[in-house]
């Protein structure tokens, strides 16, 4: 792939008293990465400097004011300089509302470049919700916040690690609120979310899977009668809408068949139901998308890992997936769109 | 000497199912070597299964309890003459076999309680079969708790090295916050300290897993966390048990597996299993806490769906015999 055929990712480097621009610098230096995209950061270039000296990554900044100044070259991390970070009161590894502050500015940005068409897609790296807030963003996390700035109230998040892809019905709400909200219209949106995001990832016809809420599914109402009641009709009008889907199918098997490759996504019902299933797998490699958005965007799946901050030594797999995974998703829409 | 070897008394469990065919491979393929094994049955049912397997039937069977534990073999069969060869492998729940499974298990109880045996390890059995005489139990917990008058019992899980037990097990996910207490939270971090210290572990690490995701996250997103699961493990700690939490239920056995923790509490059924199914563990051996007698089981069920094919894997049962003769070796050096 050459030039301009290459997706032009916004990466954001999250929060900048946590170890998320040091694996931007890490992700960057692969050579694999920079065969599928064009990246640029969003952020602030002294931190990304500094973080270059932890990891002593290959590499060098360059600070750019706008997208139009970037020029992509080998061995230079172009970073659209907020200069919103001062370094000197960074209290590294402990959440800081500046840095809070700053990286909520870089999403603001990252998402408007997008929604503009100046970016293919924004890559974010690991905010930290309590940083967030205290600088006056309240907000439950990225997804929320996407969405809003997005101006689009139906999203979902789906983790994907290698086989495994989980959207959840509800993420970061109480056990009792996430058991209110299985409900049949959510399902049926999350479906249709799930499906059309499949597909962006390259499969055509994607078969998905719906998870039970209650143990064994509920056993026929046994222990619970929300498949009855609210799932199975659920699944039952996707498939008179054309999906490929079943379900509901016990929690305790659904995620690890959908692992085994017996179908390309699994719909779970609350939060942990689809976490517990992924984190098992190993944490390092999996990524986060955000459904429902205008826009493509994928994450890290973890959190700013304070304690590794200033070390050098964080690990940069999920957010080199993510941007893998963002890549090819530019990639296929392109190719879906003609 | 194998008189020196704790003596294990292994039921049959459910005759329609798989039962007697993994007790048969777990004495074929050569019994575990820390016990004698004493199979609890119908002589009969045992020949024929013997035979099913083309396997020659040659273990000395005792009709009187007091004969066996005295017998110098390493396997051998309690007769108790129940009949039921025609009900062998039926593939299907039957009363009379869920009275033969059920009455094997509480007399192997009851020699145990006398000291004639030192472990009980029970076959799978089905719940909807379970009779003892005209009396149905609703499960093999509520039927010991009430014939070994124990009325404390309850099951933990050995998973690998972890031991694990869930509060709200087979229950609506609805209900299951009416289940979180903190005098239910605190009576399982006990009972799991109780099944460790049994087994052997000193200063277990006991993890309690959190209701809500991100454990609530300082009461955002529930707060049963903070009103009842963090004071009963605050009241844990106070009492000398090395234990933490609560840990969001995403990580927890993430970290278990790391060897962080030497045992989990669980708020609910999917909590553990879908972390356990994805980690690809199949032997899980239930132990019975706060019970008289030693008593251990496998995890599975009567499989009836292979009873018959000569497929069903003993790996289970011969890890809940070794687990029982291991607790009982303990029990008889101390």
């Amino acid at each position: 792939m050459s030039g301009e055929d290459k997706a032009l990712l916004a990466i954001t480097m999250g929060d900048a008293a946590g170890s998320g621009p040091e694996i931007i610098t890490k992700a960057l230096a692969e050579p694999g990465v920079k065969k599928l995209c064009r990246p640029v950061v969003i952020g602030d270039a002294e931190t990304m400097k500094e973080a270059f000296s932890f990891t002593k990554a290959p590499g060098e900044v360059r600070a750019i004011g706008k997208l139009a100044e970037a020029r992509f070259q080998d061995g230079i991390v172009e970073v659209i300089d907020r200069h919103n970070i001062e370094l000197d009161k960074l209290t590294r590894g402990h959440v800081d509302p500046m840095a809070g502050k700053a990286a909520y500015e870089y999403i603001k940005l990252g998402t408007e470049m997008t929604l503009a068409g100046e970016a293919d897609a924004i890559v974010t790296s690991a905010i930290n919700k309590e940083a967030l807030n205290k600088a006056g963003y309240h907000y439950d996390g990225h997804t929320q916040l996407l969405a809003e700035l997005c101006g689009v109230a139906d999203v979902a998040m789906m983790l994907v690690t290698g086989k495994l892809r989980v959207s959840h019905v509800s993420t970061h709400v109480s056990l009792k609120e996430a058991i209110e909200r299985v409900q049949p219209a959510r399902i049926l949106t999350v479906l249709r979310l799930t499906s059309d995001a499949v597909k962006q990832m390259g499969i055509a016809e994607p078969k998905m899977a719906v998870s039970g809420l209650n143990p064994h599914s509920g056993e026929g109402g046994l222990f619970g009668d929300e498949e009855i009641k609210f799932i199975a009709p659920a699944v039952e009008e996707a498939k008179k809408q054309g999906m490929n889907v079943v379900g509901p199918l016990p929690p305790d098997s659904v995620f690890l068949r959908t692992h085994e490759g017996q179908f390309d996504a699994a719909i779970a019902m609350y939060h942990d139901q689809g976490h517990i299933a992924v984190k098992m797998l190993g944490i390092t490699f999996g990524v986060n998308v955000t459904l429902g958005l205008p826009i493509i965007r994928t994450s890290v799946d973890h959190g700013t890992n304070f304690g590794k901050a200033g070390k050098g030594t964080a690990d940069p797999t999920s957010l080199i997936e993510a941007i893998k995974l963002a890549s090819a998703m530019v990639q296929n829409r392109k190719r879906l769109a003609k | 000497m194998n008189r020196d070897k704790p003596l294990i008394a292994v039921t049959l469990g459910d005759i329609t199912g798989i039962g007697p065919e993994i007790l048969v491979k777990v004495i074929t393929e050569g019994p575990p070597e820390n016990c004698r094994l004493l199979a609890i049955g119908d002589a009969q049912v045992l020949h024929a299964s013997f035979a099913a397997l083309g396997a020659k039937f040659d273990l000395p069977a005792f009709r009187s309890i007091e004969e066996a534990a005295v017998s110098e073999a390493q396997v051998m069969v309690l007769d108790l003459n129940q009949g039921g060869g025609e009900l062998l492998a039926l593939a299907r729940p039957h009363p009379e076999a869920g009275r033969m499974a059920a009455e094997a298990l509480i007399q192997s109880a009851r020699w145990a309680k006398e000291g004639k045996v030192d472990g009980v390890v029970f076959g799978p059995l089905v719940k909807e079969t379970l009779y003892l005489g005209k009396k149905k139990y609703n499960d093999e917990t509520e039927m010991m708790r009430e014939q070994l008058e124990a009325p404390l019992m309850k099951s933990v899980a050995k998973i690998g090295d972890i031991f694990r037990i869930t509060i709200a097990e087979h229950v609506p996910l609805q209900k299951i916050p009416e289940f979180i207490t903190r005098e239910n939270v605190l009576e399982a971090i006990e009972i799991l300290q109780e099944a460790l210290t049994m087994y052997g572990v000193k200063s277990p690490r006991i993890a309690v897993a959190a209701l809500n995701p991100h454990a609530g996250e300082g009461g955002l997103v529930g707060r049963e966390e903070i009103d009842h699961i963090a004071p009963a493990i605050e009241e844990a700690k106070q009492k000398g048990i090395d234990v933490y939490g609560p840990i969001p239920a995403d990580t927890v056995y993430v970290r278990a597996f790391k060897g962080q923790y030497d045992g989990v509490v669980n708020m609910y059924h999917d909590q553990a299993n879908i972390a356990l199914k994805m980690a690809g563990f199949g032997e899980i051996v239930i132990i019975f806490a706060r019970s008289p007698v030693i008593i251990t089981t496998p995890s599975h069920g009567p499989a009836y769906g292979k009873a018959g094919k000569g497929t069903a894997d003993p790996g289970n049962l011969r890890v809940a015999i070794e687990v029982a003769a291991s607790l009982a070796q303990r029990k008889l050096t101390q």
